[in-house]
């Protein structure tokens, strides 16, 4: 079991996973935005973020550098709509720069990504 | 005193001499006068001829001006009277008929009818009015715009004077450019409903994985995940042919993927189908996705079994073309360049005019229902495009059908101008040697050759383990290791720690083409380290070796 703290401003995809990681013994929080997902996180510790790299409030990677100062140890798989202004390339390069442990590119299908979240609990502490 | 009769004679002597001289004087006068007046004349007449050289010259300039303005018309100009006879004729058109034909009729001349051509049986030029019309010359299939306008001639009596213009190739242009409006307009409408449907999709897919877990006895879940995927597939051919998919490209040697592809095609063709492929004799690089390219092949494949239900043969040939602007003219479309050319031809039924216009619109089918999705050539249309290509279709019903794909060529272009850059940011830094990993062959060979003209020395390696052991190898001389992330037997970023064990200062580029769906944190390589992505950019490549060697 593990504490993930989901952020994604699509509140269906976001219900989909949360329902599904609780489905494999997970605890989730989902947050809609970034301030959201700051205030959960000052209050309790999570082991894994997944986030959309593109919300409208708060950017991205400015939420996730704060989360990384709240709880140094957590891990991090990015996801992003892939959308017109968003290119590959472009998660490559925030992946590689928030050291996030996995990037994935949606639309991704729900087994995907419990594989990706199964995998990245199960990775040594680096 | 008297006078005597000496006096008398002596007096009229003197008499008879003034007269003399008064009758010389006076003729004197008379021939002066007559040359002052001759002279006159003769100035007046000169007066007279110059005038009327210049009056004459003046209408022949202006004669000259208007027959050169006649004859620059694009058209063929002509003059006829009121009897349909020729009264003038354009220099064009008399070449075009071969010979002057004044006074001849033009429905004759012009079209060989024995009548008055049906559009001028009543013709309101004759009663002072202009008229324009449009029409297909059903002989040739020619466009003709014809202006006709009357002019009052000094007998009280009218012309007609025609201008006719060729307008085929405004036409074609015209029609071509609606066609293509319409394919940007669908391609739009087709790419937002993709990607809104994708979204519903992906929630059902969800919903389905989720009753996957509550219902894991239940193999219903898994039909609906079933059906989910291939919704998904069809919304991936719309987003191909609204070029919203993401490719994955890479430079590809065309023939080889004929090559390849073709041992699918001759599974999916009967045995009553020849399958004939004929191959450009030199290697032609192209920038392609190959699974993109892939499904272009089968698509124009099964179309062309599919015409051939009879039996038949498909043909499918590489060669190099390139188009002009002449080319772009004909067809309406292309970009000025040297292109790798796939012809793919069946002996099939063929299709009318009608039906290959319609033919690359997404939804057009000619299969029954339930056979074709009328996705498969609109999706060929859209990943042809997004290569930056071309695609023509040639076809006559009964003659089977020639669909000519354009891809522009990519190696010899980007080699040829590297080694003439004299800019010095691309440089090559003298005598420097470059270890370059990359374990696709055909890339490795094309960047191998591109090094080196641009005046590097290369070691090249096949994989992570080859990169690590060449290193080794040559520790001496590499200041520089080029290297893909992901390869066979060692990572690009494994690789890198093991060189840097042994030459800590050694610098790296890292190459990255996998634009996967997941992206994972071990294979990428440091902040610190530079990644390009895959398509490389040739001299920002050369920059950025110089920037790291200097």
């Amino acid at each position: 079991m593990a504490r993930i703290l989901l952020i994604d401003d699509d509140v269906a995809i976001g219900t989909i996973a949360k329902r599904l990681l609780e489905l494999n013994d997970h605890m989730v929080d989902t947050a809609e935005n970034g301030a959201a997902a700051l205030k959960l996180a000052g209050r309790k510790c999570y082991d894994l973020v997944i986030t959309d790299v593109i919300m409208p409030e708060q950017e991205g990677i400015g939420v996730l550098a704060q989360l990384k100062e709240l709880h140094p140890h957590i891990r991090i798989i990015l996801t992003t709509g892939g959308g017109a202004n968003f290119s590959l390339s472009d998660l490559l390069k925030i992946t590689r720069f928030m050291k996030a442990e996995r990037g994935l590119a949606k639309p991704f299908n729900f087994e995907k990504l419990l594989e990706t979240v199964k995998e990245v609990l199960e990775m040594e502490e680096s | 005193m008297t006078l005597t009769h000496t006096d008398h004679l002596m007096l009229a002597a003197a008499f008879l001499t003034l007269l003399t001289i008064y009758f010389t004087m006076l003729a004197v006068k008379a021939q002066r006068a007559n040359k002052l007046l001759e002279q006159l004349l003769r100035t007046n007449n000169e007066k007279l001829e110059l005038l009327v050289y210049e009056r004459t010259e003046e209408l022949r300039n202006s004669e000259e001006k208007y027959r050169a303005m006649i004859n620059g018309i694009e058209g063929s100009v002509y003059i006829c009277s009121k009897d349909y006879r020729f009264e003038f004729l354009s220099d064009k058109l008399i070449r075009q008929l071969g010979r002057n034909a004044i006074g001849e009729y033009c429905y004759k001349a012009l079209y060989d009818l024995d009548n008055v051509c049906e559009w001028c049986e009543s013709d309101p030029v004759f009663e002072g009015k202009s008229v324009s019309w449009e029409r297909k010359n059903q002989a040739d299939g020619k466009w003709i715009m014809a202006h006709n306008s009357p002019i009052q001639n000094s007998d009280g009596t009218i012309s007609r004077q025609t201008i006719l213009t060729d307008i085929t190739e405004m036409k074609q242009l015209t029609e071509q450019l609606i066609h293509f409006q319409k394919m940007e307009s669908i391609g739009k409408l087709a790419g937002g409903l993709a990607h809104d449907l994708n979204n519903v999709l992906t929630v059902i897919n969800g919903y389905a994985t989720m009753l996957k877990f509550i219902l894991p006895q239940h193999e219903e879940p898994n039909q609906i995940l079933a059906a989910t995927s291939r919704a998904s597939s069809l919304t991936h051919s719309l987003l191909a042919y609204s070029r919203k998919q993401e490719m994955q490209q890479s430079n590809q040697n065309l023939n080889q993927l004929i090559v390849d592809v073709g041992a699918f095609i001759q599974r999916v063709i009967p045995e009553n189908i020849e399958f004939a492929v004929s191959l450009a004799v030199e290697p032609l690089f192209v920038f392609a996705d190959k699974v993109q390219f892939e499904q272009i092949m089968l698509n124009l494949a099964t179309n062309a079994r599919d015409a051939m239900s009879g039996g038949g043969t498909l043909s499918i040939a590489t060669s190099v073309g390139s188009i002009d602007e002449q080319y772009i003219t004909a067809h309406g479309f292309g970009e000025i360049g040297d292109y790798a050319v796939i012809t793919v031809s069946d002996t099939g039924h063929g299709m009318d005019t009608e039906t290959a216009r319609k033919a690359f619109d997404p939804f057009f089918t000619t299969k029954e229902v339930g056979k074709g999705t009328g996705l498969g050539l609109s999706m060929v249309y859209g990943i042809v495009k997004q290569h930056g290509g071309f695609i023509n279709l040639r076809s006559e019903p009964g003659n089977g059908s020639v669909f000519s794909i354009y891809l522009p060529l990519v190696a010899g272009e980007i080699v040829a101008d590297a080694s003439q850059e004299t800019d010095e940011p691309f440089e090559a830094v003298s005598g420097a040697t470059v270890l370059l990993a990359e374990d696709d062959a055909t890339t490795r060979t094309m960047m191998t050759e591109f090094l080196k003209k641009a005046g590097y020395k290369v070691v090249s390696a096949a994989d992570g383990q080859d990169v690590v052991d060449k290193f080794a190898a040559h520790k001496e001389e590499i200041k520089l290791v080029i290297s893909d992330v992901i390869m066979p037997r060692k990572g690009g970023k494994a690789a890198c720690a093991e060189i840097r064990e042994m030459v800590k200062t050694t610098k790296f580029i890292f190459i990255s083409g996998h634009n996967r769906d997941e992206l994972r944190q071990e294979d990428l390589p440091d902040p610190d380290d530079l990644i390009m992505l895959k398509p490389i950019m040739p001299f920002e490549l050369l920059k950025n070796m110089r920037e790291l060697l200097t």
